[in-house]
């Protein structure tokens, strides 16, 4: 931070409120570098404060004595956090817990007995002698935990990352806050006083205590104090492996937090999200996403723009603030405001050129790197100059965006994202997706670039797309489209009844009641595997596609988790049965040139009164088989990418949905019509499936070619008078 | 008279057994809400008294008051009170060598 522990102790830089105002003391305020006391070491060796030794440079430790623990900042619920300060600007260190605990007050200033050499100014304590027994011992109303309030006071205020200061917080709500719990029922500690806490994605801090806090899953598992255990029955249980909870369940923050800061100036400046003047301020925003551990993180992106120097092993440091103030100093006058923000950013090439070059002339004068090679990084891109001292931007690994995850503000379940259904995220107007975050504040023209948030996890444009669009054209249509199926296969059976070619009869034959093979045990059974799986694939299937459909596999499968393993693995079963049906059948499915006379007739399943010609499959069956099958092997391969979706980029994943669900879509009512047809519309068709046999009239009748193939005699015509006269005959 | 006595004797035994469960399994020992009085000491350990003015117009000391039956130089240890200091290193991290700490302090 580039300052002394006596500055952190007392007034900070700059004189602005102290550092210590939070920092409750203890370690590093009470201890040198070398384990020793300060007051007790610079009382011994004053010439200390002279030397350039930073624990005691420009230090008066020996009069202000030192800042030990201070229990009482948590442990008191009356603690006086502006008393604190006001002590420590008086430099009246071992006074403060005194005052701010409110045992005491305490007269002078230890700051005044220093530098204005007025020894009368000597704190003083009068105690508050309405604490004390008789006894002389004192009455506290200590607690065992930590006030919401002692923890916010310093949370609040200086976080702008955590950003405590939204909990409790009406603008902000938070259900775990509306339900009265505490800062400590997530983040306990124990006597070793090292708080629970979550992870951050940007700093390192004590990183062994990180996930240590009491996650949503320990509560929400198990019903810890009455939490609710929530099922997630309509969420896709891929989708809770690979998304944090709180990614959908904090959907919006309404405080306004930092989104970036710029240290050009050798200061801090900060941009806040929907231009607010600081941070905290009411401002609705949408958290960004970042992958985060192995999940979908919300946060905060927050990214600096900054200044560095690329050492000899190839390192960037960051730049102390007063070197880049002295920078600024030769070369800010030059640089222009694009964007009339009020805040002078350099974003032009010449500008940066200008910086880079003033940056190094100061690092020059100091011996701090063993070389001298500034480097601006700013959004995507870190610019410095290459070996021909032409200036290039290009992204480099300083340049990986950061965000601070965001953990605070659940929002009720009904606001989850998810909680209307999967168009919340995937569809045209999920936000989830569309979401932006800032690439870079500002380009060669001052203007802002944005991205969309997927971009971040690696989801493109087309294949986010492709996605929202069977949303709005496929899902609710897979209804809508069985029933149009059932409605006209039921009119068209009113209208034409059976298909038995307008009811009149072939001429009737001796053998016509004969059975003849027409599937065997091996098509048979393929037939099978492929029409279970199938209603089983559909029916699951369809339940996937829709709001509510967790409910139907619930009642059915006691969870929804069960179901989905099934469907993948039925899935491969109904796969092979396709290409089983490939291979036996794909010659019969060839189409012929008597084909064009069964589609002329529409297969006389629009009235009409002979046969139309037929192989062992019509052209009708011909063109279904054929649509089964490329929809049967879209469905296998995109449902095989499905099945292993954790392993696949997610662009390949959205793309696969959108054709697993384009093919089903084509396939159940295909199905749907192929059961009509083989069923109530054409008697006599359904057995031969299962049994295998037809007899001779059907076949006549629905395949006249294949009848005159495998008995070689004609299917209508004179054979027919022959035989009926002959059968006539011998009656 | 005889069924007064009986009765006495039940009595009197359910008391002592009372009694016998109490010294057996003593009231919860967790924290009941109060804290102990306790005198508050100065930097040099000494007892500051109010009430007769013993050493009153001095601060008192948190590690000499509360060591007194708390662990003070265990509880600093936790990381609100190091800050890291504890681990502070020229040789803390590799790839970002100006990270002194795995806390805020010398960190920049
Ligand atoms: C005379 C001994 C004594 C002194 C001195 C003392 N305490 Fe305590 N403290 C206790 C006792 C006894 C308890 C209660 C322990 C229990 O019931 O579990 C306690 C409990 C506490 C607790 C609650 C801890 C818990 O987990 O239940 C806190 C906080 C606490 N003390 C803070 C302090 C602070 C701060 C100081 C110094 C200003 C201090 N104590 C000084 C004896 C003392």
């Amino acid at each position: 931070m580039d300052i002394t522990v006596w500055q952190w102790a007392t007034t900070g830089p700059e004189g602005k409120p102290t550092c210590a105002g939070c920092h409750p003391g203890g370690g590093p305020m009470e201890f040198d570098r070398d384990g020793q006391r300060y007051d007790e070491r610079l009382t011994e060796k004053p010439s200390l404060s002279d030397s350039l030794y930073g624990d005691y440079y420009g230090s008066h430790w020996d009069k202000s004595g030192v800042l030990e623990a201070d229990c009482f900042m948590c442990h008191l619920s009356s603690y006086s956090f502006e008393t604190r300060t006001e002590q420590l600007k008086n430099w009246n260190l071992k006074w403060a817990s005194t005052a701010a605990s409110g045992i005491g007050t305490v007269e002078g200033s230890i700051y005044d007995v220093v530098d204005n050499n007025d020894p009368s100014a000597e704190p003083k304590v009068t105690y508050n002698k309405r604490l004390f027994n008789e006894d002389g011992k004192i009455v506290l109303d200590i607690k065992p935990t930590v006030d919401d309030n002692n923890c916010m006071q310093c949370h609040g205020p200086a976080d702008m990352k955590k950003r405590a200061f939204s909990w409790h917080d009406e603008v902000n709500p938070d259900v775990h806050s509306q339900q009265g719990m505490h800062c400590v029922d997530c983040h306990p500690a124990g006597m070793d006083h090292n708080f629970a806490k979550g992870h951050t994605t940007i700093e390192t801090l004590r990183d062994d205590l990180d996930n240590s806090m009491r996650s949503c899953k320990d509560c929400h598992t198990e019903g810890y104090r009455g939490a609710t255990i929530p099922k997630h029955v309509n969420i896709p249980p891929s989708h809770l492996k690979d998304i944090a909870c709180e990614t959908c369940h904090i959907p919006q923050k309404h405080r306004a937090a930092g989104q970036f800061f710029d240290t050009t100036h050798g200061n801090l400046h900060w941009d806040i999200i929907g231009k607010k003047e600081a941070w905290g301020k009411p401002e609705d925003w949408y958290p960004a996403y970042m992958k985060f551990d192995g999940k979908i993180i919300p946060i905060n992106p927050i990214f600096g723009i900054w200044w560095g120097n690329r050492e000899k092993n190839g390192i960037v440091y960051p730049l102390f603030a007063r070197e880049l103030a002295a920078a600024w100093g030769i070369y800010g006058s030059r640089v222009t405001d694009d964007n009339g923000d009020g805040f002078a950013e350099v974003n032009k090439r010449e500008e940066i050129r200008l910086g880079l070059k003033a940056v190094e002339t100061v690092l020059h004068k100091s011996s701090r790197f063993e070389q001298v090679h500034a480097v601006f990084i700013k959004g995507d891109k870190a610019w410095e100059f290459n070996q021909d001292s032409l200036l290039v931007g290009k992204w480099d690994p300083v340049c990986k965006g950061r965000g601070f995850s965001i953990s605070h503000n659940v929002a009720p379940a009904e606001m989850a994202l998810g909680a209307n259904g999967c168009p919340d995220c995937h569809g045209y107007n999920g936000e989830f997706f569309k979401r932006t975050y800032i690439v870079d504040p500002y380009d060669e023209n001052g203007n802002q670039v944005i991205a969309p948030v997927r971009k971040t996890i690696g989801i493109s444009d087309y294949s986010y797309n492709l996605c929202a669009i069977h949303f709005p054209l496929i899902r609710p249509y897979m209804g809508i489209v069985l029933i149009i199926i059932f409605f006209v296969t039921t009119l068209h059976f009113t209208s034409f009844g059976p298909h038995d070619f307008g009811g009149r009869p072939l001429h009737p034959r001796s053998d016509d009641y004969e059975r003849i093979d027409r599937f065997n045990l091996f098509e048979r059974l393929t037939h099978l595997f492929v029409l279970f799986t199938f209603i089983f694939l559909a029916l699951t299937g369809l339940a996937f596609a829709y709001r509510g459909g967790g409910r139907f596999l619930e009642l059915f499968f006691g969870n929804t988790v069960t179901p989905r393993v099934w469907h993948g693995w039925l899935g491969f079963v109904f796969g092979i049965g396709v290409l089983f049906m490939l291979l036996q059948w794909w010659r019969d499915a060839m189409l012929i040139p008597s084909d064009k006379e069964w589609v002329r007739n529409f297969g006389g399943y629009l009235g009409g009164h002979d046969p139309v010609p037929a192989d062992r499959f019509n052209a009708g069956q011909k063109v279904y088989f054929w649509t089964v099958i490329i929809g049967g092997i879209a469905l296998l391969l995109s449902g095989t990418v499905l099945f292993f979706r954790e392993h696949l980029p997610l662009n390949l994943v959205f793309t696969c949905i959108f054709i697993h669900y384009i093919a089903a879509l084509f396939g159940v009512s295909g199905v749907l019509s192929h059961v009509y047809l083989s069923t109530g519309a054409n008697p006599g068709t359904f057995p031969a499936i299962f049994v295998g046999k037809v007899t001779k009239l059907w076949a006549r009748r629905h395949h006249p070619l294949w009848y005159e193939k495998i008995t070689g005699k004609p299917a209508s015509g004179s054979s027919d008078h022959q035989n009926q006269n002959h059968s006539d005959e011998s009656k | 008279m005889k069924a007064k006595k009986k009765l006495f004797i039940a009595l009197a035994g359910i008391l002592l057994l009372f009694t016998f469960q109490i010294l057996v399994i003593p009231p919860t020992a967790s924290f009941a809400g109060k804290h102990p009085p306790f005198y508050l000491l100065n930097s040099e350990g000494d007892i500051i008294n109010p009430l007769t003015g013993e050493n009153a117009d001095q601060p008192y000391s948190t590690y000499n008051t509360c060591d007194m039956c708390h662990s003070y130089d265990d509880i600093v240890q936790g990381y609100h009170f190091q800050m890291g200091a504890k681990s502070v290193s020229d040789h803390y991290s590799k790839e970002q060598p100006w990270v002194l700490s795995d806390g805020m302090f010398g960190k920049f």
